[in-house]
């Protein structure tokens, strides 16, 4: 059994919430058309995909986080085998550093997103569990696959699921909401399937073997993905080239990240979903259109990223500060959370485009923290709206006086949400604006003001809801958060906390895999090693 | 000697299928006497059993034979000179056939007793027709072509129009027997013209100026293009496409399937062998021509497809799309264009089956059409039915997944292959849209309040049908290529690839 768990970890990890889901729809069919039972109550399916999630987390952090040698540079627990070998799709998956944090991330997030909905979402329990536990199978996925078929099949699994949690349990207008997103989903993913099957056949063509393998490990034959050698402008038909393709994935992850202002879809998004659907969007499906970016994009075309950095920055920092002025003209909760998260996707891109060691890993680190707070925003709400049922911010106010102990915990968020020294939302921010100093003081200004425009819209509406005066009277009567809700808050907030105060343990195994992506990407530049490109893998033991 | 022998393998399915034919339009007429007679539904009963049986027992057979030659025998067979030609195409065209025959036969005796499938017509018709269309995929000559085209579509024309007393059902198949009749007419003249230059009929290079000469080659040029144009248009390719969605919503759901899937089907694989004939030295521009043809079926059919109210609407402009994509495949210079196209007209015809059986079922074999509103709820009734029913209309749409998916790869990668990126793109979007229309019928079924429509019942035989279309859908989506599966379906199309 632990030797299987040993070689099979990260199979473990991916499939135990699907295979759960699975289980319990079998058992409800068996129940259902052989005994005519009624099956089990929904309560019980809730709790079973609740085991089902904390043993996951589990899994991730105790096991994979432990098992997991900071020191080796490249994927760790790497498992292959063939699957639809005359396409050259292999199921083919493993972890370095940067996908180890966001499983953990996810992993984290997923029970704590049922937790928080306990009492939001009664009806109907089971396939709200079932769409749960599928959305998160496919989010793990989709992080750990190294084949990009592979990572496309696991990719839709989260559009699909996110989709019935979003129209089923998402309000009047939820559904139109979900399509939008769907659809909007749908054709980026087609999109970036034709541009991905051009450099297949780029592949195909220099080495003679269809491989949809994104790295390869060892021996095995065939190129991967990544190592094929895509013609720049002018030396090939026009759609052939990296300007082209490149131009193709920004595309189609400006819509899936998403960046302004190619936002629609999202926005709405949010406004419609219950509160765990918004919290696992937000915090791991977002993530992963940047993680796939940097997984994929930057290594696939490297001359067209660094060629768009000033562009690609510049888009990002219009998407903070725009979402940042957004902010301050919302009026829903919901809405004006959507846009605090589509100002830090914008900050977090930027990071990962000045293509600077510091300013990468602490998109990555942002990435993490950001998920960490949003979560905890979002679910924090989604308790005062319970109690008020409604989503307008103006009908809160003076909420600390009832509530005193929820003011505290949000106090406590918004000093990570604001980067404020001692949270993990100072190490990200802090590491990104580093990076952003060497491409110009320009630049770390905009940044500078995009992320204080975000960071005081929000402590001026939370203020305002706290603070402010009590006029309302409904206000008067609310019951501060109980048991249940102090404990989903509290634990979302230690690992906040400990990232601000001691971040190493996570630097330390992000940094690797950072420093040998520039690499790549600064050696497939230049066509060698270059002087900076060894510098940026100089830096990986800075850390210790 | 030789050449009986070979007559008598060449002829084995198509001969087989003509008896079976035969067979139960005389158990029919020997049941007919007494059953009305009497008009016990007991005696009804055994009728309908019988019939399907015997139907069912001759289509096995001839699905046992060509399955056999496909994965046994490797060698290709030329009966009558050329006339019949046996070889992977056909046998792979005419399993898929006779498997989509016994899946409609399965959903046929499932039907209520006050269906038209219920008449003893039905089984002989569908039978006769399958015996055209397992003809037609063995021509290897103009003349055994264009009588077999005509043996399919005579009788579901009559199976289209099987409902006497419903105008819908008998619109449908007069359309049906104008807007195909024209095609022949238009086939014909094209096959005239082609036997004037050339003075043969062989379809192997029908399209290159072979013996016509310098004089011949304008000659060529317009009965291939005639010839085209009839194939495009019993394809259902737009802009030839507008009787498909017409015959589809006011026949009965199992006279459609048959339309869309069998009917539509056998002109794919026709198209197999007419395609690689093509000499654009002949008629300059064909490919290019096509590959507009291609595109413009896939806009039109999935943009349309978005703006119906009757389900089965939506599904025959999917099989617009579909009709574009197989025309597409098939259109382009790559290797695997002939493999790609077999995946996708295979998984093609078993969704879609699959979806009409579904159609089936839910309105009792109702002929006319299916409104949107009445799905509404219907998972909440009908789980099974509603589950099975969205898997084959997002497979339709490339779920991944489902077989739908793995088609439409190895199509856009042929595509890309041959350089022809608009037309790959076009998939793309085409594929999304199509999603967008089928995702309202699941919409509807999943997430819309039910107001007591479709109330189904799920009947043995249906059953089995359904789930072993679901099963196909889901397990060649997921394993294509064998691995736990014993059938690596990967393999068996690029058997079909055409030298």
């Amino acid at each position: 059994m632990t030797s299987l768990l040993e070689t099979h970890l990260l199979s473990a990890i991916i499939f135990l919430p699907l295979f759960t889901a699975l289980g319990l729809l079998a058992f409800r069919i068996v129940a259902t058309s052989v005994f005519r039972s009624a099956g089990v109550p929904g309560w019980v399916w809730r709790a079973i995909a609740l085991t089902s999630g904390a043993a996951n987390f589990v899994l991730a952090a105790v096991v994979l986080w432990r098992g997991f040698d900071p020191m080796e540079i490249g994927y760790q627990w790497v498992e292959r085998a063939s699957w639809i070998p005359e396409f050259g799709i292999h199921y083919f998956v493993g972890v370095d550093g940067i996908s180890l944090v966001l499983v953990l991330l996810t992993t984290f997030i997923a029970p704590i997103a049922l937790l928080a909905s306990w009492k939001e979402v009664e009806h109907p329990l089971r396939s709200y569990s079932v769409l749960l536990l599928f959305l998160e199978t496919g989010v793990i996925g989709a992080l750990l696959s190294l084949n990009w078929i592979q990572l496309y099949f696991f990719w839709e699994l989260t559009l699909i699921s996110s989709f019935f949690l979003m129209g089923r349990f998402g309000g009047s207008t939820g559904l139109q909401t979900a399509t939008r997103y769907l659809l909007f989903g749908l054709a980026s993913s087609m999109l970036l399937l034709v541009a991905s099957l051009v450099v297949f056949q780029l592949n195909f063509d220099q080495s003679g073997l269809a491989n949809f393998d994104l790295v390869t490990l060892g021996d095995l034959p065939g190129l991967a993905l990544l190592e094929t050698e895509i013609p720049l402008h002018g030396t090939d038909v026009w759609w052939k080239t990296q300007q082209v393709l490149f131009a193709a994935f920004v595309f189609a992850f400006a819509i899936k990240i998403p960046l302004l202002p190619f936002h629609s879809w999202y926005n709405a998004a949010q406004k419609d979903a219950s509160t765990a659907g918004s919290v696992i969007v937000a915090a791991s499906v977002l993530k992963l259109g940047i993680y796939v970016f940097l997984r994929v994009a930057l290594p696939l075309f490297p001359t067209a990223a660094s060629e768009a950095v000033e562009w690609l920055s510049g888009l990002a920092v219009f998407g903070l500060i725009a979402a940042g002025l957004l902010c301050v003209a919302q009026t829903d909760v919901k809405r004006f959370l959507g846009c605090l998260s589509l100002a830090h996707m914008g900050f977090i891109v930027l990071g990962i485009f000045t293509l600077q060691h510091h300013a990468v890993v602490g998109a990555v680190i942002h990435m993490l923290s950001h998920g960490l707070t949003i979560a905890a925003l979002f679910i924090m709400f989604g308790f005062l709206i319970e109690r008020r049922e409604t989503h307008v911010l103006d009908e809160y106010g003076g909420l600390a006086k009832p509530m005193p102990i929820a003011a505290g915990l949000f106090a406590v968020v918004l000093l990570a949400q604001a980067s404020v020294p001692g949270t993990s939302g100072f190490v990200g921010s802090f590491l990104v604006m580093l990076g952003t100093l060497p491409m110009g003081l320009g630049w770390f200004a905009l940044a500078l003001v995009g992320l204080v425009l975000v960071a005081g819209t929000l402590w001026f509406v939370v203020g305002r809801v706290l603070l402010g005066p009590l006029e309302k009277p409904e206000n008067r009567g609310l019951i501060d958060f109980g048991w249940r809700e102090r404990i989903v808050v509290l634990l979302l907030i230690v690992p906040m906390l400990w990232i601000g105060v001691y971040p190493n343990p996570i630097l330390r195994r992000v940094e690797p895999p950072v420093s040998l992506l520039l690499f790549e990407v600064e050696q497939a530049r230049q066509g060698d090693t270059s002087a900076l490109a060894e510098a940026n893998l100089a830096r990986a033991d800075r850390w210790p | 000697m030789t050449n009986t022998m070979a007559a008598f393998e060449a002829l084995g399915p198509p001969g087989l299928l003509a008896a079976g034919s035969i067979v139960t339009v005389l158990v029919d007429a020997a049941m007919h006497g007494p059953a009305s007679r009497e008009a016990s539904s007991r005696m009804a009963w055994v009728h309908r059993s019988l019939l399907a049986v015997v139907a069912g027992a001759f289509v096995s057979f001839a699905l046992v034979i060509a399955g056999f030659n496909l994965f046994f025998g490797d060698r290709v067979v030329k009966a009558w000179g050329a006339m019949l030609v046996v070889d992977p195409v056909s046998n792979f065209a005419m399993m898929l056939l006779c498997s989509a025959a016994l899946i409609v036969l399965l959903f046929a005796i499932s039907a209520p007793k006050e269906s038209g499938v219920q008449r003893g017509e039905f089984y002989p018709l569908l039978l006769l027709s399958l015996t055209g269309c397992v003809t037609t995929v063995c021509a290897g000559n103009f003349v055994s072509l264009f009588f077999a085209i005509e043996l399919a579509t005579l009788p579901a024309i009559a199976l289209v129009s099987l409902e006497r007393d419903r105008e819908r059902s008998l619109e449908a198949g007069t359309r049906l027997l104008l807007v195909l009749g024209f095609a022949s007419a238009i086939t014909l003249y094209g096959i005239a013209l082609l036997y004037g230059a050339r003075g043969d009929l062989a379809v192997v290079d029908f399209a290159t100026i072979g013996g016509a000469g310098e004089a011949g080659a304008k000659l060529v040029a317009a009965g291939t293009a005639l010839v085209w144009v009839g194939m495009l248009t019993r394809l259902g390719a737009a802009p030839f496409h507008h009787w498909l969605p017409n015959v589809c919503d006011g026949a009965s759901p199992l006279a459609a399937s048959w339309a869309s899937t069998g009917l539509v089907g056998v002109v794919a694989f026709a198209l197999l062998r007419l395609g690689p004939g093509l000499d654009s030295s002949v008629l300059p521009g064909i490919d290019k021509v096509l590959v507009a043809f291609a595109m413009l079926s896939m806009a039109i059919g999935s943009v349309s497809a978005l703006f119906q109210s009757s389900v089965k609407r939506v599904l025959a402009h999917g099989a617009v799309v579909h009709a574009g994509l197989i025309l597409g495949v098939l259109s382009v210079e790559a290797q695997a264009s002939s493999s790609a196209a077999a995946l996708e007209i295979a998984t093609f015809v078993v969704m879609q089956l699959g979806a009409f059986g579904v159609l089936s079922v839910l309105t009792r074999e109702r002929s006319g059409g299916v409104q949107l509103g009445e799905f509404a709820g219907l998972a909440e009734r009908a789980p099974i039915l509603a589950a099975s029913f969205a898997l084959f209309l997002l497979g339709l749409a490339a779920l991944p997944g489902t077989a739908g998916f793995i088609s439409r790869l190895y199509a856009m990668q042929v595509m890309i292959a041959s350089e022809n990126v608009v037309l790959a793109l076009v998939t793309g979007a085409a594929t999304v849209v199509l999603f967008a229309a089928y995702l309202r019928v699941a919409i509807a079924m999943y997430m819309l309040r039910s107001h007591g429509g479709l109330t189904p019942g799920t009947p043995l035989p249906a059953t089995i049908a359904l789930l072993v279309c679901a099963v196909a859908t889901v397990a060649f989506g997921v394993q294509p290529a064998g691995g736990l599966l014993p059938i690596d379906l990967l393999e068996i199309v690029r058997r079909v690839a055409l030298p």
